[in-house]
């Protein structure tokens, strides 16, 4: 028979697998404050909104707040039970009317792949390299209630420390030492934009096999490991998939949108230095989609414009100084963009990376087809986000190749060729979800053509003909 | 749906969930303490020394101390990292370290710690502690 030391034992051993399955549902419960399903149709005046929008939504919220508290020494605990509490009483009573039984299979597939992968990197329970060597110092910090100015005593001090924050947020609220709870936070984060993109397809059974095609050909275990790649990929799929899908609703709350697409292009330089670049990308890219009229447009490029310098300036004064991880040298790109040998030999290298991260991601492939259908067929010509998206990938191409210029004194195999391949995958990664809207729109129009293949076959009743 | 439809995404979940090592990942959960899964992944005294460091960091000698792997491992300080407290410049965890081996006491005089910050140790250094190729040193 168990005597109480034994039973104990078998306590505190069950009790990390019980924190963590509990913990993944209160983060959930988490994000689903301030808006829901009901709540978000009833504000914009619409019935086309899915759960996974308003999860969405909510992430970008609580991560522009998170920002915000980055700044101060806010009780983090206090806040937390705040607005868990809050989350439940706007949710209990609407239960019924957010989870209609139409969305109960991929509400389903969602929790066990959401389950699935926490339990994963919990049992693995390691950082990898760059979560050890840059990103677990500035967590610490947090979790230890330190401040900004604590930040420029440890290594990589002038790397976006939000998404440190965030980790020690939900590290420091689980009241475990188990720092993996914390990244819980990447994971729902990456599954939930995965699923809000898979929802812009309309037919129910392909948007379940897009959605877990999408997220298991996009799952790079290691960036689990307290890299910061999943965060900004999360808010690119997230902008995505609001501003190249629900037109009409677009034209209806036109400044909602703008809002979420400022908080969007606003957060993303906090996470890690190369989300300065994406957000002026897809500020170029929401220039010539022609989305806008030009007054709007010109309102909105400003704020951005004064968004970023402001995020620049506040930066440079509580950190003392904004750095990158290589000293740009302007002298490379003069010396080296015109030395021909040099510039082929990078390019051929970043192509070759590139060509390879299709194979590592095979949803590229998918997205490689569909570019190539879509700008060959006639009947997608006047459509203007075919033609933004193929024309701004090989601008992006030459954005990371100008980049490497930059960084690459000479083309040894530590100085260039390593550099290559262990970044160039992970910016691929970044921007799959922008990309990914070429595959949706290519499913959702060829539908007819899907649908007869996917509709059972009627089998004809025969009709005896008695004489 | 129909009942073949449910059955094939059953099908499909279980091998994935299966693929995944679901069930063993709960097993370890619940029976592989969180600090035997790091010496698994991080290593005892090999890979980045977790289990050294570790032992180390119980001796409560109030700094954060900086550990210098001569293998291909990140270094794992920042596991053990002390907000309110100094960074020592007397005491150094050394893993993966031969003290016979000539490259490694060369390196040890200029040791790239990370991006911007070098260690200077000269020979003469008192070891403290050690465990096979792990080594808790103190400079004078």
């Amino acid at each position: 028979m168990l005597n109480i030391s034994q039973i104990n034992i078998f306590y505190t051993q069950f009790n990390e697998f019980f924190f963590s399955f509990m913990f993944i549902f209160i983060l959930l419960l988490y994000f689903m404050f301030p808006l829901n399903k009901y709540s978000l149709n009833k504000i914009t005046n619409s019935t086309s909104f899915k759960n996974s929008d308003a999860f969405s939504i909510n992430i970008v919220i609580h991560t522009f707040f998170f920002l915000i508290f980055s700044f101060f020494n806010i009780n983090k605990e206090i806040l937390f039970w705040l607005i868990l509490l809050f989350s439940t009483f706007t949710n209990l009573f609407v239960l019924k009317k957010i989870l209609p039984k139409q969305e109960v299979l991929i509400c389903l597939i969602f929790i066990i792949l959401v389950l699935s992968y926490c339990l994963k990197i919990a049992s693995f329970a390691a950082l990898e390299w760059d979560g050890l060597a840059n990103w677990f110092y500035k967590v610490q910090i947090f979790y230890q209630q330190g401040s900004l100015k604590d930040l420029n005593n440890v290594p990589y001090s002038f790397y976006p420390h939000l998404g440190a924050y965030i980790w020690a947020f939900f590290w420091k609220t689980s009241y475990t030492e188990y720092e993996y709870l914390g990244r819980f936070f990447y994971i729902i984060i990456f599954i939930i934009s995965s699923l809000t993109i898979s929802n812009r397809i309309k037919n129910e059974k392909i948007k379940i096999i897009f959605f877990v095609c999408f997220v298991l050909f996009l799952t790079e275990w290691t960036l689990f490991g307290g890299y910061q790649e999943y965060f900004i990929f999360s808010f690119v799929t997230i902008f995505s998939s609001f501003f190249f899908f629900l037109e009409s609703e677009f034209n209806k709350n036109k400044i909602i949108f703008s809002l979420l697409f400022l908080l969007i292009l606003s957060i993303l330089p906090w996470i890690k230095d190369e989300g300065t670049i994406i957000s002026f990308f897809l500020v170029f890219i929401i220039i010539f989609s022609e989305k806008y009229k030009k007054k709007h447009l010109l309102i909105f490029v400003l704020s951005f414009i004064f968004i970023m310098l402001s995020s620049y300036y506040l930066e440079e004064s509580l950190k003392d100084k904004i750095d990158w991880q290589f000293k740009i040298d302007f002298q490379n790109l003069t010396k080296y963009f015109f030395d021909f040998n040099f510039s082929i030999k990078v390019l051929i290298n970043l192509l070759f990376e590139i060509a390879k991260t299709w194979i590592r991601y095979p949803i590229w492939i998918g997205i490689l087809l569909a570019s190539i259908i879509l700008s060959i067929d006639k009947k997608f010509k006047n459509e203007k986000y075919v033609t933004t998206l193929t024309v701004s990938f090989p601008f992006m191409i030459l954005i990371f190749f100008i980049g490497y210029i930059f960084l690459f004194k000479d083309f040894t195999f530590l100085d260039g060729i390593w550099h290559l391949q262990t970044s160039t995958f992970r910016l691929i990664l970044e921007i799959s979800g922008l990309y990914a809207v070429l595959l949706v729109k290519l499913i959702n129009k060829n539908l007819i053509f899907i649908n007869f293949f996917c509709q059972p076959q009627i089998k004809p009743y025969r009709i005896k003909i008695q004489n | 749906m129909q009942m073949k439809g449910k059955l094939i995404i059953l099908l499909l979940m279980i091998v994935f969930l299966h693929n995944i090592n679901f069930p063993k990942n709960i097993f370890d959960l619940s029976y592989r303490p969180y600090y035997h899964r790091l010496v698994r992944e991080l290593g005892q005294c090999e890979k980045s020394g977790f289990g050294f460091v570790w032992q180390v960091n119980q001796m409560n000698i109030g700094e954060n101390i900086r550990t210098l792997n001569f293998a291909n491992y990140p270094q794992i300080d920042s596991l053990f990292f002390q907000n309110n407290k100094s960074i020592s410049e007397k005491y150094f965890i050394l893993i993966n370290f031969d003290e016979k081996n000539i490259e490694h006491i060369k390196k040890l005089q200029d040791f790239s710690y990370t991006i911007g910050i070098k260690v200077h140790i000269n020979e003469n250094f008192k070891i403290e502690k050690k465990i096979l190729s792990c080594y808790l040193i103190s400079t004078t």
